[in-house]
């Protein structure tokens, strides 16, 4: 298993002197290659969850393992995405994606050449030299994410990478994210509130819902590969299973029951 | 010419809380951007510039008429003619046994002295009341103890301490100029964005790594105003600090030329401070849209 959470019960000291549990007992096995996603309405601990996993969070009960070793504090085998996409902006585009070469300490000539390899991944080939604030939303995030990568991290964390960009913008990465998964063969957990961007992009589908935040769907998904299958771009979000599997979802999410 | 700060932002590290925000209790915003915005050419800026030039000429006319109508003493406004030919013949002739030059020589020496100590002392300082809540309640109070208090007052203080060789000079001058950059140092140190932090230590930065590589690079600019507030700040301490056993300095020719009644020479070691004031601003301006120019767009 690539990622294991076993038992994750995360409290929050609330304004008024009593503890808030934002999640309880949430136990959850990961096998490599797979590209899950975390779905669920704002304020349910989705985000919470991914922290602890990145150990940006450490305060919590249970047990979090990355290829079965236990993690706690935040390490270079997690890469993550934020929503935000926190370029260094006193750095290039180059210089940020091989900002987790240079923490290593490897010589700037391979740090560039691996930048540039990174960068032509997510599509972003020749734009090494702009600064970070030359570059569009959707490139910004791009960078971020071969900045992620090229640390060759053991699973990927995306906390709603695309949840700040335009519509259009947003469904061109969904299918970067599925090109990159699929070329770089990374594990990846995803966490979104977005349903259509859910069922599109994983190949299994976790639903947070209720407070504390419990796991109420966990099932696979294949909409991700079918549309992988038919080449980028071409949509599976208009076939009727599709629909019909949103309708379900939506109700989870809201009800808290399938 | 850049777009003058205004004044708020000029002050913005002085306002910040003295307990400081709990760190990481809040999410932080990213530190504004502290260089002036830049701005699209042709929006009235070289109108500013024309009226702003005006304004000048018409105080120095204003200046010439006062003196020249003999509506005003010489003894207490000499004409501006007199004075820039005074100004001529202190560059070339000197006044209390040194030429401008040395006056001048001797003056930027002790300020740029007192910006290295206070940078070297500042900037450490700083990061510790940023950093630590230890760093911060033991520095803090130390600060805002000494950042009221005016030079003049702690002068003798240090005299008795340090007796009345330059070191005198310099640490007066670095007192003044302590606190504005500490102050700048914390607020940028502070103000660094979680997201920015954690994206390093997800990537398995040191703590160090990321305090040099992410920390620093991000309270620059808050630095760079920190500096240059501390300058001025250390210009206006330039007087009392030479008002000790000084036998060069600007501050030292305002003084002895005040002994003689040389209202002419006042009037001139005035101006050169202005001068020499303003070019440093720019200066540290060109310097800073160099370094941290990035700061402008965020």
């Amino acid at each position: 298993m690539k990622l294991t959470i076993d038992g994750l019960t995360v409290r929050f000291p609330t304004p008024n002197g009593t503890t808030a549990t934002i999640l309880e007992d949430i136990t959850l096995a990961v096998p490599a290659g797979e590209l899950v996603v975390l779905l669920g309405a704002s304020g349910c601990g989705k985000s919470t969850l991914l922290n602890a996993v990145a150990g940006f969070n450490q305060a919590y009960d249970g047990v979090i393992r990355v290829e079965g070793r236990q993690v706690h504090a935040p390490g270079a085998d997690r890469g993550v995405v934020l929503q935000t996409d926190a370029l260094y902006p006193w750095l290039n585009a180059r210089e940020n994606v091989g900002f987790g070469l240079r923490i290593k300490g490897l010589p700037k000539r391979e740090r560039d050449a691996r930048a540039e390899e990174a960068l032509a991944l997510v599509g972003l080939a020749g734009k090494g030299d702009h600064a970070s604030w030359q570059l569009s939303g959707g490139q910004r995030q791009r960078v971020s994410l071969a900045r992620a990568l090229i640390a060759d991290p053991e699973i990927l964390l995306m906390d709603e990478p695309l949840g700040a960009l335009d519509a259009l913008t947003r469904e061109q990465m969904q299918d970067l994210v599925l090109d990159v998964w699929r070329r770089t063969g990374k594990t990846i957990l995803f966490v979104t509130h977005g349903l259509d961007e859910a069922l599109y992009l994983a190949t299994r589908l976790i639903v947070l819902a209720g407070r504390p935040g419990r796991i109420v769907v966990d099932e696979p998904s294949d909409f991700g590969r079918r549309s992988l299958a038919k080449g980028v771009g071409a949509s599976v979000k208009s076939a009727p299973d599709f629909s019909a599997a949103r309708e379900r979802l939506r109700a989870a999410l809201f009800e808290g029951t399938v | 010419m850049s777009a003058p700060v205004p004044v708020s932002e000029l002050a913005l590290p002085f306002v910040v809380p003295a307990e400081g925000l709990p760190r990481g209790a809040v999410p932080v915003e990213p530190a504004e951007p502290v260089g002036p915005a830049r701005r699209p050419r042709g929006d009235g800026s070289s109108l500013r510039l024309a009226v702003s030039l005006a304004t000048i000429v018409g105080l120095i006319a204003l200046w010439w008429a006062a003196s020249a109508s003999g509506l005003v003493g010489k003894l207490f406004l000499p004409s501006p003619a007199v004075v820039i030919e005074r100004l001529g013949r202190i560059a070339t002739e000197g006044f209390v046994d040194a030429t401008l030059a040395q006056h001048l020589g001797a003056s930027l020496a002790r300020v740029f002295a007192a910006l290295i100590a206070s940078l070297a002392i500042g900037i450490p300082a700083g990061f510790a009341i940023g950093l630590s809540t230890v760093g911060r309640g033991v520095l803090d109070p130390i600060v805002e103890f000494l950042r009221p208090i005016p030079p003049l007052a702690y002068l003798p203080l240090v005299v008795i301490w340090a007796g009345i060789g330059e070191t005198t000079k310099v640490l007066v001058i670095a007192l003044a100029m302590l606190p504005p950059i500490i102050i700048a140092t914390s607020t940028g140190v502070r103000g660094v964005a979680r997201d920015r932090l954690n994206v390093a230590r997800a990537l398995g930065a040191t703590r160090w790594q990321v305090l040099r590589l992410v920390v620093l690079p991000s309270a620059l600019p808050s630095i760079f105003t920190g500096t240059r507030i501390a300058l001025g700040a250390g210009w206006s301490t330039l007087v009392a600090a030479e008002l000790v056993a000084a036998t060069r300095g600007v501050g030292f020719m305002i003084q002895s030329a005040a002994n003689f009644l040389a209202t002419d020479v006042v009037v001139a070691g005035i101006l050169v401070i202005a001068a020499v004031a303003f070019a440093l601003e720019f200066a540290i301006r060109l310097l800073e849209r160099s370094l941290v120019g990035w700061a402008t767009y965020g």
